[in-house]
């Protein structure tokens, strides 16, 4: 029989109710959204306030998510990352960052171990196809892109840092996440075609 | 205007899921994993404390549990005209049809029927039924098809019995509004802290091994006993949008239901001809 792979997913339990599913989903994603947050939020506090704020926003829209237009993980760093971007807007002057080391890398797991965390290393389809694609920009245009959406530059600061004009360093970001989307769009697309409507990445990467 | 919003625009990646511009926000929530997965860096582990606050946080977060609630016998189903007819042919074709997508068809179970609420509603039994008769007034296209009994003891009806009482039940189903009841009669009563009965809907538009997950119900004891079989009847609660249902189908799953069912116990199927 072919295996269960939509097993994986978590938030169509949390949407159906399932209180057993949230420690499953603390125990999946709460490593990535520690790490997401501390990156970005120099403030212990803030990302303790940002994840508790991410979680909250997991249990109330888990029945937002639809595996059809992108895994879980994706969507779960998206909650996070409009998390934290919320919070540094609400702070005055630029956002802040922390590198990994900063932000406790001592914590961290060997991404090589058999602990939930260290399996959780894997993150995602997406993610792989994401780097697939990154790989196919202009190094000048990764740069930028990694600037801004890693490292959390401003586009002005970006500006400085490359040299380059600032209308440049929009308009490689917006070209680059642009053509990331199609790309992530024409592939979910194509999943569906394959199989009237196909496992999703998100099923595929669960198996 | 802080520095960050005024030279970090990127309100394009910041919408409500669902809106065109959440695609640029799950790019970019892509494109991030991406580079945390290209950095190499393990995760760091959430902090066991903040993880305890958010587990205790949670319940007041989460949607309200599907519930059953118990009713008396409720009025013949309503059939449109035309559409039921050689119903049980079509049902039987069907449920080989929809065993087949299934992929299996083994299956057993528990005792005693009535009628429960929509999931995450307090609507009363009775009101249940009126929007069941309601829905079939009110769409013309909304299907009516017979359930179809596996071999499982959820099933506890004598067949002759339930001959007389009108079958197992059926199910209604208006694909335009996306809403349905299911009835039931002769379905065994379950304790929801050992099991519960789990919908699933079989859509056209989807691979036929992940049907939709339709919500979780509870089948309470009798309260009549002089009734042999009072009729169950539950709102169908989709949890993802059916463009063309083609079967419905019920299994007995852990409290709280599965993402995927393993379908060792399918008491009943219900296929749309």
């Amino acid at each position: 029989m072919q295996r269960p792979v939509l097993e994986s997913l978590l938030l169509p339990r949390i949407a159906g109710g399932d209180q057993s599913a949230v420690q499953d989903c603390i125990d999946r994603y709460g490593g990535l959204v520690w790490t997401l947050a501390r990156r970005r939020l120099a403030s212990r506090e803030d990302a303790e306030d940002a994840v508790q704020e991410v979680f909250v926003d997991l249990w109330r829209s888990a029945d937002r998510f639809d595996p059809r237009m992108g895994e879980e993980i994706t969507f779960v760093a998206m909650i996070t990352r409009r998390r934290v971007i919320d919070r540094l807007r609400r702070r005055t002057g630029l956002p802040e960052t922390a590198s990994i080391d900063e932000a406790g890398a001592v914590e961290a797991v060997d991404p090589a171990g058999d602990t939930p965390v260290g399996r959780r290393l894997e993150l995602g389809e997406e993610a792989r196809v994401a780097d697939e694609h990154l790989e196919q920009l202009q190094l000048h245009e990764q740069r930028v892109l990694r600037l801004s959406i890693y490292d959390g530059l401003s586009h002005s600061a970006i500006a400085e840092c490359t040299g380059l004009p600032l209308g440049t360093v929009k308009s490689h970001i917006r070209r680059g996440l642009e053509s990331l989307r199609r790309t992530l769009a024409g592939r979910t697309r194509d999943d569906h075609r394959a199989a009237g409507r196909g496992p999703t990445s998100v099923e595929r990467s669960a198996r | 205007m802080s520095n960050f919003k005024e030279h970090h625009d990127d309100a394009p990646l910041h919408a409500a899921p669902g809106s065109a511009s959440s695609d640029w926000e799950l790019a970019a929530a892509a494109c991030e994993l991406a580079l945390l997965r290209r950095s190499g860096r393990p995760l760091a582990p959430l902090p066991v404390e903040l993880a305890e606050r958010i587990r205790q946080d949670a319940p007041a977060h989460l949607p309200p549990s599907p519930r059953g609630i118990a009713i008396e016998s409720v009025p013949e189903p309503k059939r449109l005209g035309g559409r039921t007819a050689g119903r049980s042919r079509l049902a039987l074709a069907g449920w080989c049809t929809a065993a087949c997508l299934a992929g299996v068809l083994m299956w057993q179970w528990m005792a005693a029927p009535q009628i429960t609420a929509p999931p995450g509603g307090d609507a009363s039994p009775s009101a249940l039924a009126d929007l069941r008769r309601k829905l079939l007034t009110d769409d013309p296209e909304a299907v009516t098809v017979s359930w179809k009994a596996g071999d499982d003891p959820a099933i506890v009806a004598d067949k002759a019995e339930l001959e007389s009482a009108g079958g197992l039940g059926d199910v209604v189903w208006s694909s335009a509004r996306q809403e349905g009841f299911m009835r039931f009669r002769g379905l065994a009563a379950n304790d929801p802290t050992v099991a519960q009965y789990q919908l699933w809907i079989f859509d056209a538009e989807r691979n036929e091994a992940y049907p939709v997950d339709g919500g979780v119900f509870d089948v309470p004891p009798k309260a009549d006993s002089d009734k042999p079989y009072s009729d169950i009847v539950v709102r169908i609660d989709p949890r993802l949008p059916v463009s063309r249902a083609t079967a419905f189908a019920v299994t007995v799953e852990k409290p709280g239901g599965v993402v995927v069912s393993s379908r060792d116990r399918l008491p009943l199927l219900a296929a749309l001809p």
